[in-house]
């Protein structure tokens, strides 16, 4: 059976680290160095470092810090000892046994590496360096198609580049843009501090850092729209070539790179709109407010209105709205199916035309003869005939007066059909029929 | 504004000139972020004045950048704007004026408005004005803070009617526009801000000085 390890307790991982003796002494020139070396490697794509490399970069650190150049040698060679001891460089050359030491960045350097990184913002330069280098990548890949074939070849010399060469130089990128975003946070957080402290006298500087940053994004957003379309085109050619070769996998990466390059752009344009609105609203309020209030009177003085109000109050007087008086449109109703039928009214009226009489009269009539003869009684059959020669208003409102007369003579239930009959199939007309078997 | 406007005939034929009047003669302040009409005023403000001339009004512009008209005979009718309305309108011209709401959008929830006011006024007066109790009580009740909110509400809403603000449907966003600064009239460049409120209530232009010593200097 399968044991299940079991998870080491907070003492005993504290006690663990503490007996191992680790320690991280890290000064503000070691990490301005591993940060060198690490943006070194950024650019040069390369992993691997030799000491030469280590000692130019390390030039510029000493130069940037001030150190003194003839003890240059000695302070690289205590700053290399210094990294490796912290374990933030390590040896990757199987210990320098007969070779010449080469190194690389500890998982523990790339750590506080990451951590330093989230601060680099994008500028134009790095921008411009980091696109080269995709740039020039991409030139290759598409240069080694010329001997493009077997799927080997589309594996190791285009898929692999493309995800881990310029993908990570896109990661890059991204890395920078979360640094640009926090700067610019800050530098709205310095614009408010500024105001706040010094209002009028802070009035220069907020212009001065509004105007750089605007020229700093708009630079950057250019460059970065003709850096993405420089490198579109390279990913066009070896996107056509994989289409033709029948290289899903190669497609996808491409396909995950112009996704990631179109979301750059789109960053860059709705970091350039969202900076335009914060000018215009801070130009506002230095043209507005600031200058227009330079003592800064002007919120005191309202505070003092406000809480003074209740007491003393004034209203501003505004335009009544005007009432527009517009004639109703009117609207007729359409043209409705027009469907016969009586009113009761009309129908006393019409019980008293020497018409409707006498289409009663002549109803009864058939129907007295029917029953003399011991016919069946069929309302539906009496009442057609009548129909077709009469309209059904002289009709219809003696129908009731029928049925009384059946009922009253048969002596004997009729019988009722369910379903509604139309005595005439053009008249909009139905009724139950009654029918009288009287055989 | 495709054509040019020469004279009253072609500001009256404009498409854009039957909807900025009855906004216009409804109270409203132009400012820039209505683009298209402010733009329309600003090229025609010559024939926009005269037409208005006929009718009583006057058209002004504010130093911070807003038309509105301005009723200067009595055929025309005014309405004065509540209590409510005037309070909240003063509290957003200050809360304008403040830097720390550079930072973010420039925008204010329905909550931080009546915090303020609440912390400005202080409760006695915020039942006084808005719950309209003579006698205060210490304890608010979840209604009379319910009845604060809409009475809230409602003068943002008719603010916005006005143009002196935006707002969201769900009061979220409250964004106080330029024409603000209109409840700051009494308090601007005066030495005496009694004089300066006579003289909105008596309806004043308040960008025109009256000073005669100014006058002598132009």
């Amino acid at each position: 059976m399968e044991s299940i390890e079991r998870a080491p307790s907070v003492p005993e991982v504290v006690k663990k680290i503490y007996q191992s003796g680790f320690k991280l002494n890290i000064s503000r020139l070691d990490a301005a160095y591993l940060m060198g070396i690490h943006t070194y490697l950024e650019i040069q794509q390369n992993f691997i470092l030799t000491p030469s490399e280590l000692e130019r970069i390390f030039a510029i650190v000493n130069d940037i810090s001030s150190g003194m150049v003839e003890s240059l040698p000695q302070r690289f060679n205590h700053a290399i000892n210094r990294l490796l001891k912290n374990q933030l460089l390590i040896r990757v050359d199987g210990g320098g046994l007969g070779q010449m030491p080469q190194f690389d960045v500890s998982a523990l350097g790339k750590s506080i590496i990451g951590h330093l990184s989230h601060h680099e913002t994008l500028n134009r330069q790095n921008l411009t360096i980091i696109a080269a280098k995709i740039v020039s990548t991409l030139s290759d890949i598409r240069r080694s198609l010329d001997s493009s074939g077997s799927d080997h070849f589309w594996e190791e010399s285009v898929r692999l580049p493309l995800k881990h060469v310029v993908a990570e130089l896109i990661t890059a990128i991204e890395k920078r843009q979360k640094g640009l975003d926090l700067e610019q946070d800050e530098v709205r957080n310095k614009i408010s501090r500024l105001l706040d402290k010094d209002w009028l006298e802070a009035l220069v500087a907020c212009e001065e850092l509004l105007e750089t940053t605007s020229t700093t994004l708009q630079e950057l957003y250019q460059t970065l729209l003709s850096e993405n379309s420089a490198i579109k085109q390279g990913l066009n050619e070896i996107s056509d070539a994989a289409d033709q070769s029948s290289q899903p996998r190669v497609l996808a990466v491409i396909d995950g790179i112009y996704l990631r390059l179109d979301q750059l752009e789109q960053w860059g344009k709705e970091r350039v709109g969202s900076w335009s609105q914060y000018y215009r609203r801070v130009n506002d309020f230095l043209q507005s407010i600031v200058r227009f209030d330079p003592n800064r009177e002007m919120s005191q003085r309202l505070v003092e209105q406000i809480q003074h109000y209740p007491k003393s109050p004034w209203f501003l007087n505004l335009l009544e709205p005007p009432v527009y008086r517009t004639l109703k449109e009117t609207h007729f109703p359409g043209n409705k199916k027009k469907v016969t039928r009586v009113l009761s009214c009309h129908a006393d009226i019409e019980e008293e035309d020497d018409d409707g009489n006498l289409v009663l009269d002549l109803m009864i009539e058939e129907i007295k003869q029917r029953l003399a003869s011991s016919q069946s009684v069929d309302l539906v059959e009496i009442i057609r005939p009548f129909l077709k020669e009469h309209s059904l208003s002289r009709v219809y409102p003696h129908i009731g007066t029928l049925i009384d007369l059946v009922l009253k003579e048969i002596n004997q239930h009729p019988s009722r059909s369910s379903s509604w009959e139309k005595p005439l199939e053009d008249l909009e007309f139905e009724l139950q029929n009654l029918i009288a078997d009287l055989k | 504004m495709d054509q040019e406007i020469n004279d009253l005939h072609d500001l009256l034929l404009d498409p854009i000139f039957p909807d900025l009047d009855i906004k216009l003669r409804s109270g409203w302040h132009c400012d820039e972020e209505e683009i298209e009409a402010f733009d329309f005023i600003t090229k025609t403000q010559d024939k926009i004045e005269m037409f208005y001339e006929l009718y009583g009004f006057e058209l002004l512009y504010a130093t911070e950048g807003y038309y509105y008209l301005r009723p200067v005979s009595s055929k025309i009718k005014v309405r004065t704007l509540g209590m409510e309305a005037m309070i909240i309108s003063q509290f957003l011209a200050l809360m304008k004026m403040d830097p720390q709401y550079l930072e973010s959008t420039g925008f204010f929830d329905l909550q931080e408005l009546m915090d303020k006011i609440e912390l400005t006024l202080g409760k006695k007066q915020v039942s006084q004005l808005f719950l309209k109790r003579k006698k205060y009580k210490e304890a608010i009740s979840e209604q009379d803070a319910l009845n604060f909110q809409l009475s809230v509400k409602k003068a943002l809403r008719e603010l916005a009617r006005y143009g002196f603000i935006s707002i969201n449907p769900d009061f979220t966003k409250i964004y106080p526009r330029k024409p603000i600064f209109r409840f700051m009239d009494p308090i601007r460049n005066m030495d005496n801000p009694r004089a300066a409120l006579e003289s909105i209530v008596r309806g004043e232009n308040p960008f025109e000085s009256n000073d005669e010593s100014e006058e002598d200097d132009d």
